[in-house]
């Protein structure tokens, strides 16, 4: 008897080894084979199982697509590949003037780089780095979903005399805890909309407006775009942590975003002028986490979550430094144009040299 | 020498697919000791799409082995292309991912020698792609103003407006930092409009961009926005020339606009004519196509169609059908901008302490007859 139960444990287990094992092989929840219709990509992140969200602005959708890229890779090693952008160029057969790197992610499972590129004639390509060598990512004849963007409750009157003047684009998109977390930008309101679209897609999909007071002063408020954001743990709550086109660096508690309210943020930081921010993710050091922001133009910066924690004003007063609100350390690193994390304490980043060079690098988060 | 074939060549199914879309193709001799062997450039529509290589300059070419004894790459890269191929006892065709670059040269191999270099003939412009329109059309602009619209005649090359657009000061010298750096461009589902944001950090007060560098333009001073005509199109074509619009910069506009003062003229019955409506002011040329609605004493909406015209500082609303006579209302969503994006309901820049609380109407309207 004891031995037919060791069988019956042994197959249970072999079958569900064999399960994890073929996960490639099934399909995900809701996802259908075929080719979408990708008119952009402008934004790209991983959700679970190795699957990759595509913002799309131009077709106004986000697409989960199946890259069946699952197979854990506990030991990431570092890459290092000079002039990135001719590589990528040279296997689309065409020269760096003629191509857009519009975003990297990195698998978090696989550790695999994706790049989203939109070429001169407009079409999408997503590749991938596999031991140093470029792939194509399929977009045809694939296993996907995807989800049609509402229309922000403005777009409701809708112009019924011709064609649509209004843009939305995505500016960033990222996935947690069963939700993509997508932030948009429009052409007519210079506003944010900031959207919370289950996963796996259903047809819910909950928007909220953010508005931040400006920093320097509480005198004046403000609508603008969130550029890029992330979610962290702050003070044992989730947050929304979003870097805006007018520079602060505001957070929202992720609790307060319910559907179609608006709410104002608590700005914690102004990075200074000219800022433009690309990227921004939690690294940790020692234990000690830390947010990490790169900038197209200026150094990135590091921000201690102990010090977001411990600041509990909004930036209310005048202020006649440079840089206000929570102190953050400057780096020396620049002209970062892509950034994603590898692991907890090293990402892989897109930058411009001195020299003039594009370079893919893996950076240690405590030596930026 | 150039040849012009129907291409019939494949009877596998996707590939009869991938040739439906053939209009002709181009046969280039090859140059070296192939040289009576044709390689050929597959073009569908105006993009070089795909490359054909006889099976008889492949000899023993099988499936098992494309991609990795057959290899395309554009000329002096290490770097093989990436793309698919096809099979078919005629030969092989590879079609990358994008399509090929006029002018470029790409070179391909079969078991690591080169079999042919290609070079895909430039086009010649047909100089078509223009910029038919700047918004606003006013040649006076108020110093806080935040959005230029830019209208081009072909859908344009996005991604690289930075490159192609600058603002000059009166000594023709180019101003820094003048408009916001967008990761994502903001064309319409056409391509051909363009929205552009002067750096609002350095129009709201507060910001350090303002503190610091102060509003993008300043009352009194006159500027040129200057279109390359470099910028080239999504076929590559650059347009025909180079573009500007000179304007003046005048006082702040720190108002909103106010409907109650707008004038409206009224059509008569049984006509189309047009319903006017003037502002007294520019307003923002792409929310005025989205932001008013007619609507008719019962509640439904009158269809039409709206033409915006001196200088967006009026409407004209041309209906589908006749006016009847009676009582009409002029439906304004408060999303309405003028060119300083204050709204009807808030200032773009607001101060919490002077100005007064924004207003929280979604809709403003306007009632009148027509006789």
């Amino acid at each position: 008897m004891k031995k037919n139960y060791f069988i019956i444990g042994a197959a249970i287990i072999l079958m569900g080894l064999a399960a994890a094992t073929i996960r490639s092989e099934r399909a995900l929840s809701g996802f259908t084979e075929g080719s979408p219709a990708i008119k952009s990509a402008s934004s790209l992140t991983f959700g679970p199982e190795g699957v990759l969200f595509i913002g799309d602005s131009q077709g106004a959708t986000v697409y989960a697509i199946d890259t069946k890229d699952s197979k854990r890779n506990s030991q990431a090693q570092a890459t290092e590949i000079q002039n990135i952008d001719q590589k990528i160029a040279a296997s689309l057969g065409t020269t760096p003037d003629k191509v857009t790197i519009t975003d990297m992610a990195v698998n978090p499972l696989s550790k695999r780089i994706y790049f989203a590129v939109q070429s001169s004639d407009g079409t999408p390509v997503i590749l991938r780095l596999d031991k140093g060598k470029l792939q194509s990512v399929p977009l045809k004849d694939i296993s996907y979903s995807s989800i049609a963007l509402n229309n922000v409750p403005a777009e409701d009157a809708k112009d019924q005399r011709g064609r649509s003047m209004r843009v939305a684009a995505i500016s960033d998109i990222a996935y947690s805890d069963g939700k993509l977390m997508l932030s948009g930008i429009s052409n007519q309101e210079f506003a944010s909309t900031f959207r919370s679209i289950p996963y796996p897609f259903n047809t819910k999909q909950e928007s909220a407006s953010l508005e931040i007071y400006h920093a320097a002063h509480g005198r004046f408020e403000t609508n603008a775009p969130i550029r890029t954001f992330t979610t962290s743990m702050i003070n044992g709550k989730n947050h929304l942590v979003a870097s805006y086109t007018c520079t602060p660096l505001v957070v929202f508690a992720l609790d307060d975003l319910k559907p179609g309210t608006h709410i104002k943020g608590r700005t914690v930081a102004e990075m200074g002028n000219g800022n433009t921010p690309v990227d921004i993710l939690t690294l940790s050091d020692g234990g000690e986490k830390y947010l990490l922001m790169a900038n197209s133009s200026r150094p990135a910066t590091k921000l201690k979550h102990k010090d977001i924690e411990s600041f509990q004003g909004s930036l209310i007063e005048k202020v006649t430094s440079t840089y206000a609100g929570v102190p953050f350390e400057v780096s020396a690193r620049k002209n970062v144009t892509q950034m994603d994390k590898l692991d907890d304490s090293r990402v892989v980043l897109i930058q411009k040299s001195t020299a003039g060079s594009v370079d893919l690098l893996t950076i240690n988060g405590k030596d930026l | 020498m150039e040849r012009i074939y129907k291409l019939e060549l494949f009877t596998k199914t996707r590939f009869r697919i991938l040739c439906n879309l053939v209009f002709f193709v181009i046969i280039i001799p090859a140059c070296n000791t192939q040289s009576k062997q044709e390689k050929i450039i597959i073009t569908d529509g105006k993009i070089s799409s795909a490359i054909f290589i006889p099976s008889d300059s492949i000899p023993g070419m099988n499936k098992t082995m494309l991609g990795q004894e057959i290899v395309v790459k554009l000329m002096g890269s290490q770097e093989s292309m990436l793309g698919e191929y096809f099979i078919d006892t005629k030969g092989v065709l590879f079609k990358p991912l994008i399509g090929l670059t006029p002018g470029n040269i790409y070179q391909v191999s079969y078991k690591d020698r080169i079999l042919v270099n290609l070079t895909v003939p430039l086009k010649k412009s047909d100089k078509t792609s223009g910029l038919t329109a700047i918004y606003p059309s006013a040649d006076t602009l108020p110093e806080n103003l935040l959005k230029v619209y830019l209208n081009f005649s072909q859908r344009m090359r996005r991604g690289v407006s930075e490159n192609y657009l600058t603002m000059l000061d009166e000594k023709g010298d180019t101003l820094k930092n003048i408009f916001l750096n967008l990761n994502t461009e903001l064309w319409d589902e056409n391509g051909r409009l363009l929205t552009i944001w002067l750096d609002p950090g350095r129009i709201k007060r507060g910001l350090q961009p303002n503190e610091k560098d102060g509003n993008p333009l300043q009352t009194g001073n006159a500027y040129t926005l200057a279109v390359s005509s470099e910028w080239p199109d999504l076929r590559g074509n650059k347009l025909n020339k180079q573009y500007s619009k000179r304007f003046v910069a005048t006082v702040k506009d720190i108002q909103s606009p106010d409907p109650s003062t707008w004038r409206i003229i009224a059509p008569e019955s049984k006509s189309r004519q047009a319903l006017l409506i003037s502002f007294y002011e520019s307003l923002d040329y792409s929310l005025l196509y989205n932001t008013i609605s007619i609507i008719h004493r019962s509640g439904q909406t009158v269809k039409g169609k709206i033409i915006v015209n001196k200088q967006e500082s009026s409407l004209s609303f041309l209906p589908e059908s006749n006016w009847s006579a009676g009582t009409y209302s002029l439906k304004i969503d408060s999303r309405l901008e003028d060119l300083a994006g204050n709204n009807l309901n808030r200032l773009f820049d607001r101060d919490l302490l002077k100005d007064k609380p924004a207003g929280k109407e979604r809709f403003y309207t306007r009632q009148f007859t027509i006789k």
